[in-house]
């Protein structure tokens, strides 16, 4: 923070320094010039890793799915995981042939692929 | 106006040579003087944007666990000051000055802590079933570990700081990055725990409960099932630990025991486990070895190991690998459909190494966390 404080009044300094001799000595405006880019692109850039480094939280809650399988028939459904799920509970009745062996077969998360 | 310096008039005259060699001064003094101090003091920066950030998760954590004892505990006393205690809470390990005899030390520790934080969350939260109790008390130890992870953290920080000494400093900013993705790991399993969703790490135990499904099952030790099928014309018996609450059981004791019941005639142990893999490998690959897939501090391996020597029976592991976030956080679908293709992987194994009528032990090693069986 210091550091970035100190650089920015040196690249308002220099950037001064650079308009200022300007007109006079083409060279050293250069280099003034070079020296409050140099300054401000370093304050740019910290402060950019500083949003970064703060930005890491990922407060979205995962999706997480059930599956439901009933191995009398093809009956298959995906629904969304609800609290109190777990794999091979049993669900009872099956919608489509009456069967009571309706289960959770499988819980997985489906979400965009981590690190 | 400038002729009242006389002859030094030229230098006040050229102030841009005495800028320049002001600047150049400067960066010398910044790359060479203080070159070692400015780095440390952007290291500094780097991990305390890391504190301030494991704090935040931390305090998730414990809000997390707090809101869901609350929810499906719902305590009469404010269970706030008694999880403060369990976050605080420490083991001390045995003394390995003198190590033989350590591993069962060990797991007696193990088991009285086990037993003593089960029974403080049921105390937190009366109105949890048994499953749920041990979904709370995941929860709880992930949120005493990213306390821990803090305030150790927290301690080098400060240390470094207070003797200004860099290598502490470097050794924390090396690590940080690796520390940091361990953090998330345990708040995402954390948010796993609270909802009682399989992890990466159940895939040991989405595999054995597939094998016992719709079979005779009996418990064994310490939260430990063991069911009996045949697979390929072989007798197995196949072992998890209890879901679906989050547990990993004691399968060394199990396996110990059931070596014992069936003294002589098992003629292998397959295990399965999720193991860690090495960054760039991918997700969900199978991969087949030698040896106790366990993991943990080492008993249940142990035991494994010696009463499998005893009797001569080889162990075979198969492991699907997946990262430490992978593993604690909810089942990829990768990992859940692996689940099948190891089974066929076990099939071939079996068959390639033993004969029809054998008697194989199955374990399908760790937490169980929403998988039933
Ligand atoms: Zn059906």
């Amino acid at each position: 923070m210091l550091i970035s404080i100190v650089l920015i009044i040196i690249a308002f300094y220099t950037l001064n320094l650079a308009l200022s001799t300007f007109s006079t000595d083409f060279t050293l405006a250069t280099l003034y010039f070079t020296v409050a880019v140099l300054s401000f692109g370093f304050v740019v850039l910290s402060v950019f890793r500083v949003r970064k480094g703060y930005a890491l939280a990922n407060p979205a809650p995962l999706k997480v799915m059930s599956i439901v399988k009933c191995p009398q028939c093809s009956f298959k459904q995906i629904k969304n995981f609800s609290v109190g799920d777990f794999v091979f509970k049993k669900l009872g009745m099956c919608t489509q042939c009456g069967v009571a062996s309706l289960s959770i077969t499988g819980i997985y998360y489906d979400g965009p692929t981590r690190r | 106006m400038l002729d009242i310096f006389g002859p030094l008039g030229g230098i006040f005259n050229n102030l841009g040579t005495v800028t320049q060699l002001i600047f150049t001064l400067l960066f010398v003094l910044l790359f060479f003087g203080f070159g070692q101090k400015l780095q440390m003091r952007q290291y500094m920066w780097d991990i305390d944007r890391g504190l301030r950030r494991l704090d935040v998760i931390r305090t998730q954590a414990k809000d997390l666990a707090l809101k869901t004892i609350k929810e499906i505990g719902k305590p009469t006393v404010d269970p706030l000051p008694q999880l403060n205690v369990l976050m605080e809470s420490f083991l001390i390990t045995p003394v390995d000055m003198d190590p033989s005899g350590i591993v069962s030390k060990f797991d007696h520790l193990l088991d009285v802590r086990d037993v003593k934080f089960k029974e403080d969350v049921q105390k937190m939260a009366p109105s949890a079933d048994s499953a749920q109790v041990n979904n709370l008390e995941n929860l709880v130890e992930a949120s005493w570990a990213l306390n821990t992870i803090f305030r150790i953290i927290r301690h080098f920080y400060l240390l470094g700081k207070k003797t200004n000494s860099i290598f502490i400093i470097i050794q924390l900013q090396a690590l940080l990055p690796m520390i940091m993705q361990e953090a998330e790991a345990y708040l995402g399993a954390g948010r796993a725990f609270a909802e009682g969703q399989p992890i990466g790490d159940g895939l040991g135990a989405l595999v054995a409960s597939k094998l016992m499904k719709d079979k005779a099952q009996r418990k064994v030790e310490k939260d430990v099932i063991v069911a009996e099928t045949t697979l390929e014309d072989r007798r197995i018996i196949a072992l998890k630990a209890e879901g679906p609450g989050g547990n990993v059981g004691k399968p060394g004791d199990a396996i110990q025991s059931l070596l014992q019941e069936n003294n002589g005639k098992v003629s292998m142990i397959v295990m399965v486990d999720a193991a860690l893999k090495f960054e760039g490998e991918t997700t969900g690959e199978i991969s087949e070895g030698i040896g106790a897939a366990i993991g943990g501090i080492g008993t249940e391996r142990f035991k494994i190991e010696q009463e499998a020597t005893k009797q001569h029976i080889p162990v075979y592991a198969v492991i699907v690998k997946e990262s430490i976030l992978e593993a604690i956080t909810p089942m990829k679908k990768e990992i859940l459909e692996a689940g099948d293709k190891v089974i066929e992987r076990i099939k071939n194994l079996i068959v390639e190494r033993s004969k029809p009528g054998d008697t194989v032990i199955i374990a399908g090693i760790g937490n169980t966390i929403g998988i039933g069986q």
